[in-house]
């Protein structure tokens, strides 16, 4: 056990070792029983060399020469080359690994000639994939739609490091359903927001990817090329079990008695009669794997950021493709797409649009072993025997539920992802948020001959309520406008103040450097008049502004007057007098936000105010606009301040 | 069992449906504000591709024709339109026009491919296989969805020893297991059974479900006139098929397969049944195609 948290320690410690001649750090693909490839990038001629053993000390074996190909740029005219978008000097190296034992952790250098250029370090590793057919417990992860490169992917890779490191149990392998490289999947956002940002895990565990629709933007299902098809490396010909789909779109591998199915749901024929149906049904007819898993990106049962009902890929995996899964016994479906954690009861036979939740689900339990109990299914892989469903579209970007999809048991507004565990008869899931939380845990135990009736009346979940407009006070009538729409304040965007938490609300603050600008301050949805560049950079903005208040105002009166998305707090003269959708601290430290939408101005009388403020002189309102997710679609502040008469 | 689909291929070329960051209707929205501001090609066809998700067909058809005024040689916007025009008499000049200002290999072979695809969904299978021929010789080792699709017209021209040829040229090229089944069941329609028998042995020792297989065999032991052996292997077919089959949301593979094992049993009623579920469904009419073809000689 101790061994295993040096290693994840040392994982984490050489996260920061990025080796310079890298243009991509190492990183490993496409494991099988007996081999593996081991690929990187480098903008330097030369000389590749992959050595290997097992331990960290003797790396003994050398991978030949001929087993490592070099590819370049197409405009060098040579075959097989990378996607055009790479730099013209970029080369990407594969080095196959082969004559390995199954399930053996093997450490590797790489070196250019002589000139070792990864470090000596235990994180350098791979393990190889048990027989197929073995029983061998399986962990995995499984993430979607997080290719942010921001705060919160980040945050959802090291709770994942963290919490497998505090359990001493290193995932086997990694699921990605897709849009991991936002906007368009192009070779420098690749590097910048998948290759990067997950390095310290992808050097020693196999990612095994689905195209999602922004990857899609610069790669083709159909020709395999583009660069998720050159970060990628799967399987074609059945190198890790299954059967060949000759596209790395679509594809199948074996882990011990699992058998995992990848799915191109984005610009391949979804139709029974098309190529990846085709290959499927025949795929399901040759496994004799005891669990099933598929992943693919678009789900076919959604009310997060997209609507299963509505749209017609998500409507097509479902009506055609759900149903051949099913048939062939399947257990899981991973999906993306959608920005939500949802995941369904124990379902069979959902296709129709749009969906309802009479006559499909088989156990309408929560599938928690320490509530409902486990869903239950026969062993192996029973046709319609029910599966669960389970969007994982969470991974990093900005979170959203449109709606309540009536299969779903479990609905989570988080950045999170998925644990899996595979372990003798039974699947465990967990749903791990990016602070290390556990939100949801499903089972599925696979024992002896279960025959479900569907659930005449199951249990639904709560319909989502949606924010009510605050019937709060009225702005007074003929109110003194002190702080008027539009006015000039200083404002401080991309970084925090200097100094203790609230100083900066302070009457003699030093704003020298700060930049002014008319309210209102935000970006995204067309109501703003400083326009702040701030979508996936920060979330924090900091405004003060200098006013007088007539010598023989009412202190009582006066009010916050403010169109805002998502929250505030409110000082004057340094001094918090309102905080709105922040639950604890302030500044870089506020947390527990509420997602607001700025639907005009509403108005917050600020009660007990009398002793801070200063009739006939200097005061200053300040004002520190939070957004919930650094990828929001947009941000609003802006206030007023008005005095009652 | 299926044949390959007479349209597989044009997804090849598809536009990839690249639905926004968020809701669709959503970036429906934004990016109707964009057009507002300064409409381009662009921002057309990226509407265009959210209304194809949300399957409105008018309002994809009015923005990408939008997007060719702004830019008569805008590749994408071309392509996606020809497909949604399918059959329209608009089609062919905007082939036309993409044949005339195709520049690259992989343009000229899709504007190619375009005018093959809508020449084979007026019915003019034989020129749409001449068609073929030619994009053959453009790319020698394309993707297995262009012999695929070469192949299905070949079928639909009752000429299955000609579309067995294709498939096995092919699946000896690519691998595709999906290449070889369809070769297989060509071959057994053109009442070859020497080089399938081995393969179908093969894999019906090897498979978890054994109904596709034991169908393909059957068909062979009908074709060797070996009826006894025939009916048994379509009844264990069937025991096989029976529970996999959902009955209120059945996967209409099987009930295809299950059509064509009743077809080949000689129960026409239910086969006709099977049929009729298939053709109610919207179901490709090629996934049915054996299972009608084989009703018919019967």
């Amino acid at each position: 056990m101790k061994s295993l948290v040096f290693l994840f320690l040392s994982s984490l410690i050489a996260s920061s070792a990025i080796v310079e001649e890298f243009s991509r750090q190492p990183y490993v693909q496409l494991a099988t029983d007996n081999s593996i490839r081991v690929v990187w990038r480098s903008r330097n001629e030369m000389t590749p060399k992959v050595v290997f053993g097992t331990t960290v000390d003797d790396l003994s074996s050398e991978v030949p020469a001929e087993q490592i190909i070099t590819r370049k740029h197409p405009s060098l005219g040579e075959e097989n080359p990378i996607f055009k978008d790479a730099p013209v000097d970029t080369r990407q190296f594969e080095a196959t690994v082969t004559g390995l034992k199954p399930l053996t952790s093997y450490y590797y250098a790489i070196y250019d000639g002589d000139k070792r250029l990864t470090p000596a370090d235990s994180s350098y590793r791979f393990k190889t994939n048990p027989v197929p057919g073995s029983d061998t417990p399986v962990y995995f992860w499984v993430v979607g739609d997080s290719g942010t490169g921001g705060k919160a992917q980040a945050q959802v890779h090291t709770a994942m490091v963290e919490h497998t490191a505090k359990n001493g149990r290193p995932i086997d392998l990694y699921l990605h359903v897709g849009d991991m490289a936002y906007g368009s999947g192009t070779n420098k956002e690749f590097s910048d927001r998948f290759f990067k940002m997950y390095e310290p895990t992808l050097r020693n565990t196999v990612c095994w990817g689905s195209m999602g629709n922004h990857e899609g933007r610069t790669s083709k299902g159909a020709t395999g090329i583009g660069p998720f098809y050159d970060a990628f490396i799967s399987p074609t010909k059945a190198e890790a079990g299954g059967l060949p789909s000759g596209k790395e779109a679509f594809y199948s591998f074996d882990w011990g008695k699992v058998h995992f199915i990848c799915l191109d749901s984005h610009d391949l024929d979804r139709r029974p009669t098309g190529e990846m149906a085709q290959w499927l049904k025949a795929d399901l007819e040759k496994t004799k794997a005891e669990f099933l898993i598929a992943f693919f990106h678009h789900p076919p049962y959604t009310k997060g950021s997209h609507d299963s009902d509505r749209e017609g890929q998500l409507v097509e995996m479902r009506e055609h493709i759900m149903p051949i899964l099913e048939s062939g016994g399947v257990d899981l479906v991973f999906t993306g797409h959608s920005h939500i954690y949802e995941r369904s009861m124990l379902i069979d036979g959902a296709y129709q649009t749009p969906s309802v939740a009479k006559g499909v689900i088989l156990d309408d339990g929560d599938g928690d072993p320490a509530g409902d109990g486990a869903y239950r299914k026969s062993e192996g892989l029973k046709p319609n025997n029910g599966h669960v469903s389970i969007v994982t579209g969470h991974g990093g970007t900005a979170n959203r539920r449109s709606g309540t999809h009536p299969v779903m048991r479990k609905i989570i507004l988080d950045h999170g992802s998925c644990l899996i565990t595979i372990a003798d008869d039974t699947i465990k899931g967990e749903m791990l948020n990016s602070n290390g939380v556990i939100r949801d845990t499903f089972a599925i135990k696979k024992s002896g001959e279960v025959t479900h009736t569907v659930v005449e009346n199951p249990w639904q979940p709560e319909p989502l309520r949606r924010a009510q407009p605050q019937a709060g006070p009225k702005p007074p009538r003929n109110a003194t406008v002190i702080i008027d729409k539009n006015e000039t304040w200083s404002y401080l965007a991309g970084s925090h103040p200097s100094g203790d938490i609230t100083d900066w609300a302070a009457p003699d603050y030093d704003i020298s450097a700060w930049k002014t600008g008319k309210a209102g301050f935000g970006y995204g949805d067309n109501d703003d008049t400083t326009e702040i560049n701030m979508r996936g950079k920060f979330t924090t903005v900091y405004i003060r502004k200098e006013f007088q208040l007539p010598k023989n105002a009412n202190l009582d009166k006066l009010g916050l007057h403010v169109s805002y998305d998502d929250a505030f707090i409110a000082y004057l003269n340094g001094h918090e007098v309102h905080r709105q959708g922040v639950d604890k601290k302030q500044g870089k430290e506020a947390d527990g936000f509420t997602n607001h939408d700025a639907k005009g101005f509403e108005y917050f009388p600020l009660k007990g105010i009398s002793k801070i403020l200063k009739p006939g002189q200097k005061n200053v309102l300040a004002i520190e606009g939070h957004n919930v997710n650094i990828n929001s679609s947009d941000f609003t502040l802006h206030p007023r301040l008005l005095l009652a008469k | 069992m299926l044949r390959p689909r007479l349209l597989s291929l044009i997804l090849i070329f598809a536009p990839a449906l690249a639905c926004g960051h968020n809701d669709v209707s959503e970036t429906i929205k934004a990016l109707t504000a964009k057009i507002e501001v300064q409409p381009t090609a662009d921002l057309y066809y990226q509407r265009a591709t959210e209304f194809r998700a949300l399957q409105e067909k008018v309002h994809a058809i009015e923005d990408l024709e939008s997007a060719l005024k702004l830019e008569p040689e805008n590749r994408r916007a071309l392509v996606a339109l020809v497909q949604l025009f399918g059959t329209d008499k608009k089609a062919p000049p905007l082939i036309s026009r993409y044949q005339q200002f195709a520049k690259t290999k992989e343009e000229k072979f899709e504007a190619h491919f375009l005018l093959t695809h809508y020449t084979a969904q007026l019915g003019q299978l034989e020129k749409a296989c001449s068609l073929c021929d030619a994009l053959h010789l453009m790319r020698p080792n394309d993707d297995p969805a262009l012999d695929l699709f070469h192949a299905g017209l070949l079928l639909d021209l009752q000429r299955p020893g000609e579309a067995s040829t294709v498939l096995k040229k092919s699946a000896n090229r690519t691998k595709s297991i999906v290449v070889r089944n369809n070769w297989i069941d060509a071959a057994l329609t053109a009442g070859q059974t020497e080089t399938v028998l081995p393969i179908i042995q093969k894999e019906l020792t090897s498979s978890r479900f054994r109904s596709s297989w034991l169908i393909r065999r059957a068909r062979a032991f009908l074709i060797l006139k070996n009826k006894k052996s025939a009916q048994a292997d379509l009844r264990a077919a069937l025991v096989e098929i029976t529970p996999r089959i959902n009955p209120e949301r059945p996967d209409l593979t099987l009930i295809a397969d299950r059509g064509l094992i009743h077809a080949l049993m000689g129960n026409k009623a239910l086969a006709k049944r099977d049929l009729e579920t298939l053709i109610n469904s919207g179901y490709s009419t090629d996934a049915y195609r054996l299972l009608s073809d084989t009703l018919a000689d019967n």
